[in-house]
């Protein structure tokens, strides 16, 4: 036996009783008792979780380990004594660590998902050289809940048997089996928890999960579509409120921009009055949480921006990061007055009942009625020639609005085709998917260049006219624009190559065998530029 | 998985003492560590009270028939387990010859081991031979504790040639100081202006400390019982030097 074994134990078994009556009867030594609390770690879409993997901090008074290891596998951890609980990756010490966990969560936040308390009474086997052989756990773990109270998990006993030395737990093992009436653990505590609090984790996902059927009237599938998109606003508006990692205000952010894509694109499927008076209100949602994601964008790049610089120039850029941290924290208390304005709760229920009624659409037309396949192909492939129009108008010399409408084509695009991917064969959608994300990184990463060039130019002004920009920041600033400028260009470069693998001929076959309709539309399904 | 053996010709001069130091070190950063004692004195095994034996001899580690992991005990410390010593091994290099293709058996013989392990600290016997040309193609560091005096320097000479001649080129070679006596004039000469040779020595150096003989006693990492101690502060400054060093290959 070279596994842990848990094993429950009846609640009227006594664990000082069976602790004694173990320890005279293999001569073990007591341990101590220690009080421990096990919080369980994960970002907030359940990576680590997904991966398989365990991580939770282990408190007590001897200290806080850290705990890493597969689900279901307690004899693969790693143990690391830590200071404090870890927000992110980049605060744990240890490189094996950040090495597993990083390439997982990258820029998300390890969040506190489970609270289990327990007091755990520790026997060991040791040999004649003092070496422990086994360690015995006695425990009656109780989950903590967010409202003060408990559960409890049950008691338990657990068999860690230190590898290479087996007979010990197999021995204790075959004496508990003939003596008392115990059955196996097979759950991770984590499992058991979630499963008492009926938790399902991984619920959340940046993807919206929904099911679409080609035969459902557009309203419906619309509003199936809008509600996914309100509750996805809705779980992430705690994240952004508390500014726990930038994936809450990027997922909202992308949330209330689906809609308003969704909503411009559907015209005519709801009554046009009252969507008009919402897109209006999602601008204003898209204006109030800009500036603090723009903040955020820059702090994720600040590292790039230094390595960017030759070595000697990167400590002069010190003073604008922490211009940007400041202006990042102004920025989020304007963005949570948003989001706790009257204007705000107003907008998002007075949402909310809109899609919750059905009546509404007695005022739209016969369209709405139709049935949402037939109006998905042919808005996806209205927008598809609209891209491949676009995309081949654009030349060497084309000015960067040009490309910034390309841009917003693809996204539309790409929206569409993620909000109606149901009602597709995937491996036929997966391709033009493939390209269509390659296009856009091109387009994506031209436009932030465009972007954060111009947000330097202004963020240099206001550092200057503040009196925080020093001579060597300013020249660090203007060097900094000079590589964006660069690499921009560079970029410009890889869009015709980009673009053709996007709009080959075969491929565009295949969009139109998928979403064109016969004998409409085929001016724009020509060969590539 | 990074493979680091801690190696020199000359015995005496510190080797498993920085190895099983190490391997704590690197086991309490986070590592899976994996310390694999190859000196038939057995040291190492004893220093974790893990008795010097391997069912099936040296031959049996070679046979190809049992998985090497059957043979690993873990230690009292966490992420921290040892393949122990036996007596046997004094015989490894007639049986690598046996078994064919010696110098490429060890790095063989570790590779399954990358699935559970971060960190193999190798524990080698002194001397040069087949053993020592197959751990040096298994390993990615060889850690070379070495005594500040005119003997040492000239073996770890012949090391740092070797590697050369034999186009070692992927094993990075760390000397480094071990069992430096500050009371020993030519030990300070030597660690204050140490010679060049070809391969650079580590800025920390191990002193000569009552603590470290005492790991006999208490059969323990110096850090578990003298953490604070001038020797239990210089190997942790040593590991995080090694690391930096080994991370940046």
């Amino acid at each position: 036996m070279n596994k842990v074994v848990e094993l429950s134990l009846p609640q009227n078994i006594r664990i000082d009783e069976l602790g004694n009556e173990l320890a005279s009867h293999f001569s073990l030594e007591h341990d101590g008792i220690t009080s421990v609390s096990r919080t369980y770690l994960d970002s907030f879409d359940w990576r680590l979780y997904r991966k398989r993997l365990l991580l939770f901090a282990e408190t007590s008074s001897e200290g806080v380990r850290l705990i890493l290891r597969s689900q279901g596998q307690p004899d693969t951890q790693r143990v690391l004594n830590i200071d404090s609980i870890p927000v992110f990756t980049s605060d744990i010490s240890s490189f094996v660590f950040r090495n597993r966990l990083e390439p997982v969560l990258r820029i998300r936040a390890l969040i506190p998902q489970l609270v289990i308390q327990s007091r755990v009474k520790c026997l060991l086997a040791v040999d004649a050289d003092n070496k422990t052989l086994l360690y015995i756990q006695f425990e009656n773990p109780r989950l903590a809940l967010s409202n003060g109270q408990y559960r409890m998990l049950g008691k338990r006993i657990r068999l860690i048997p230190v590898k290479g030395y087996t007979r010990p737990a197999e021995q204790i093992l075959r004496y508990l089996k003939k003596n008392y009436k115990f059955s196996l653990i097979g759950k991770d505590e984590l499992d058991q928890g979630l499963e008492l609090l009926n938790v399902e984790p991984a619920k959340y996902s940046a993807k919206l999960k929904y099911r679409l059927k080609p035969d459902m009237t557009a309203s419906e599938a619309l509003r199936t579509i809008l509600l996914k998109l309100l509750e996805a606003m809705k779980l992430n508006e705690p994240g952004v409120i508390d500014d726990i990692d930038t994936e809450f205000l990027h997922d909202f952010r992308v949330a209330v921009r689906k809609t308003r894509s969704a909503l411009s694109q559907s015209r005519h499927i709801l009554p046009d009055s009252e969507v008009e008076a919402f897109m209006r209100e999602f601008g204003w949602m898209g204006t109030v949480t800009g500036p603090a994601r723009d903040m955020h964008v820059y702090l994720l790049k600040f590292n790039g921006y230094q390595a960017a610089l030759p070595e000697d120039i990167r400590p002069a850029l010190v003073p604008l990061r922490e211009f940007l941290v400041r202006k990042k924290g102004k920025e989020h208390e304007r963005l949570v007055k948003g989001l706790q304005s009257s204007r705000y709760k107003k907008l998002t229920g007075a949402w909310r009942q809109f899609l919750d009624t059905p009546q509404t659409e007695t005022k739209s037309s016969a369209i709405s009625k139709k049935p949402i396949k037939e109006l998905a192909d042919k808005q996806i492939w209205k927008v598809y020639r609209r891209v491949i129009h676009e995309g081949r108008n654009i030349r060497a010399d084309s000015p960067d609005t040009e490309l910034h409408r390309l841009r917003i084509s693809c996204k539309k695009l790409r929206y569409l085709i993620e909000f109606f991917e149901d009602l597709y064969p995937r491996s036929r959608i997966r391709s033009l998917l493939e390209s269509l994300k390659q296009l856009q990184d091109v387009l994506g990463d031209y436009h932030d260049y465009y972007i954060q060039i111009i947000a330097l130019d202004h963020i240099k002004k206001q550092m200057s006219d503040a009196a925080e920009l020093s001579i060597e920041t300013g020249e660090a600033i203007d060097m900094l624009m000079d590589v964006l400028r660069t690499e921009q260009q560079d970029l410009r470069k890889q869009f015709k190559g980009s673009f053709r693998a996007f709009a080959l001929k075969k491929n565009q076959a295949n969009i139109e065998s998928i979403f064109g309709q016969p004998g409409k539309g085929k001016k724009g399904g020509k060969g590539a530029a | 998985m990074i493979v680091y053996a801690c190696y020199n010709i000359k015995g005496g001069v510190g080797k498993t003492a920085t190895s099983v130091n190490m391997a704590y070190l690197a086991a309490q950063g986070g590592a899976r560590v994996l310390i694999w004692d190859l000196d038939p004195q057995g040291a190492a095994s004893f220093y974790f009270r893990i008795k010097p034996k391997i069912k099936g001899k040296a031959a049996g580690l070679l046979d190809n028939k049992t998985r090497l992991e059957t043979y690993i005990r873990g230690t009292d410390y966490d992420n921290l387990d040892l393949l122990p010593a036996d007596f046997s091994y004094r015989n490894l290099d007639l049986l690598l010859e046996e078994a064919g293709k010696p110098r490429g058996r060890f790095k063989k013989l570790l590779k399954p081991l990358a699935q559970d392990y971060d960190v193999v600290v190798l524990d080698c016997a002194p001397g040069i031979s087949l053993l020592s040309e197959s751990i040096f193609n298994a390993a990615d560091v060889l850690l070379i504790p070495t005594i500040p005096t005119i003997l040492s320097l000239r073996t770890l000479k012949q090391i740092i040639s070797y590697r050369e001649k034999h186009s070692l080129k992927h094993l990075m070679l760390v000397p480094f100081f071990s069992m430096v006596d500050k009371r020993k004039q030519l030990h300070r000469q030597i660690v204050e202006q140490p010679p060049s040779l070809g391969a650079p020595i580590l800025g920390t150096y191990i002193p000569y400390a009552s603590e470290i003989e005492r790991m006999g006693i208490e059969r323990r990492p110096v850090n578990t019982y003298a953490g604070s101690c001038i020797a239990g502060r210089a190997y942790i400054r040593m590991w995080q030097e090694i690391l930096r060093l080994s991370m940046t290959r």
